[in-house]
């Protein structure tokens, strides 16, 4: 056997050790030279054989395994909180500095938007003494008793 | 579905996310929570820490759903930040060296690594959370998620050489455990 055929073996050895059967995942440079070489080397099919029961098992590996339905309901709750409805007014409040004054800004903007549009809103009557509400103090009443 | 048949769906689920349609967060997570979640575990093998990343990595994927761009699929985009969150902890932990010292880093689990380990096989068994960290990505790269060996190397920060000879190492250790796993099936089964 030449050097060069004999690195060639050793080389097929090594990217079958370290990447397995499939020859897609060998080196793309190296590829077809190695998959030459499995070709002029036909004993080398055994160990391709070794190599495909580990990727047979590899590719089963952990696939009865789900995320916990925890995780995903937080990453749910994460998505509605940036893109679901209202996340603009989260946005503008949800900054450090303006969370604790976001209740004091929104009364204020209330409070701005109904006297905006609705002045008439608090009773414009004067407050008129009734006669009658005074006389009923519990002094009158007393008063009253005394007279009889 | 071609490649870009896939990535005109993931462009589009996105694009509703972004739109407010937070019913397509949920398809999206159909997609690819297991896949990403799996990934995380596979490197890390501690359920919590795979959590935390697969979570960090989706909130991201959430983030920048208003500026996505159909040039790749989700997967393509989403692994490589788990990848980069896992050797970060892997990293922390000091679980991960830079230096390419072989074998004796490897070698057997701390405590900590051991009790994780049982309790990810009290759920699933996986020859891959048997192997050393570094083993253990090398091989979560290249098989599970399609890195070349180029790319991976990169990825952990060592040479191609180097990469091969985590993989040939964690291949051969998983023939092992195959074995043993078969000479234990064959002892229930009787």
């Amino acid at each position: 056997m030449s050097t060069t055929a004999d690195n060639q073996v050793k080389r097929l050895e090594q990217v079958l050790a370290s990447y397995g059967s499939d020859p897609q995942k060998w080196p793309e440079a190296e590829r077809n030279m190695l998959l030459a070489a499995l070709d002029t080397h036909p004993h080398f099919r055994a160990f391709v054989q070794m190599e495909a029961v580990v990727d047979d098992y590899l590719s089963h590996d952990l696939e009865e395994l789900h995320a916990p339905s925890t995780l995903s309901a937080r990453l749910q709750q994460e998505a509605e909180r940036l893109h679901g409805p209202g996340s603009f007014w989260r946005d503008l409040f949800g900054t450090e500095i303006l969370r604790p004054t976001a209740g004091l800004l929104t009364a204020a903007l209330l409070g701005i938007l109904i006297g905006w549009y609705s002045p008439t809103i608090m009773p414009d009557d004067e407050v008129r003494f009734d006669d009658l509400a005074i006389s009923k103090t519990i002094l009158d009443w007393g008063q009253e008793n005394e007279n009889g | 579905m071609t490649e870009n048949n896939l990535k005109d769906r993931d462009a589009k689920l996105l694009a509703r996310l972004a739109d407010g349609d937070t019913r397509a967060s949920r398809e999206i997570m159909n997609l690819y929570l297991d896949q990403a979640f799996r990934t995380a575990l596979r490197i890390t093998t501690d359920r919590g820490t795979a959590e935390d990343i697969t979570q960090e990595a989706f909130i991201r994927l959430w983030k920048a759903a208003n500026e996505w761009e159909a040039r790749a699929r989700i997967s393509t985009w989403l692994h490589p930040v788990i990848h980069n969150l896992a050797i970060d902890h892997l990293r922390k932990q000091k679980r991960l060296s830079g230096a390419e010292v072989p074998e004796q880093e490897d070698l057997s689990p701390n405590p900590f690594e051991a009790t994780a380990q049982m309790d990810l096989q009290r759920n699933v068994r996986s020859g891959v959370s048997e192997l050393p960290p570094r083993q253990r990505l090398a091989i979560t790269l290249v098989h599970f998620d399609e890195c070349t060996g180029g790319e991976a190397a990169s990825k952990m920060g060592i040479t191609v050489e180097a990469l091969e000879s985590l993989l040939s190492r964690g291949r051969r250790k998983l023939r092992d455990f195959l074995s043993l796993e078969q000479l234990r099936l064959r002892g229930d089964g009787r």
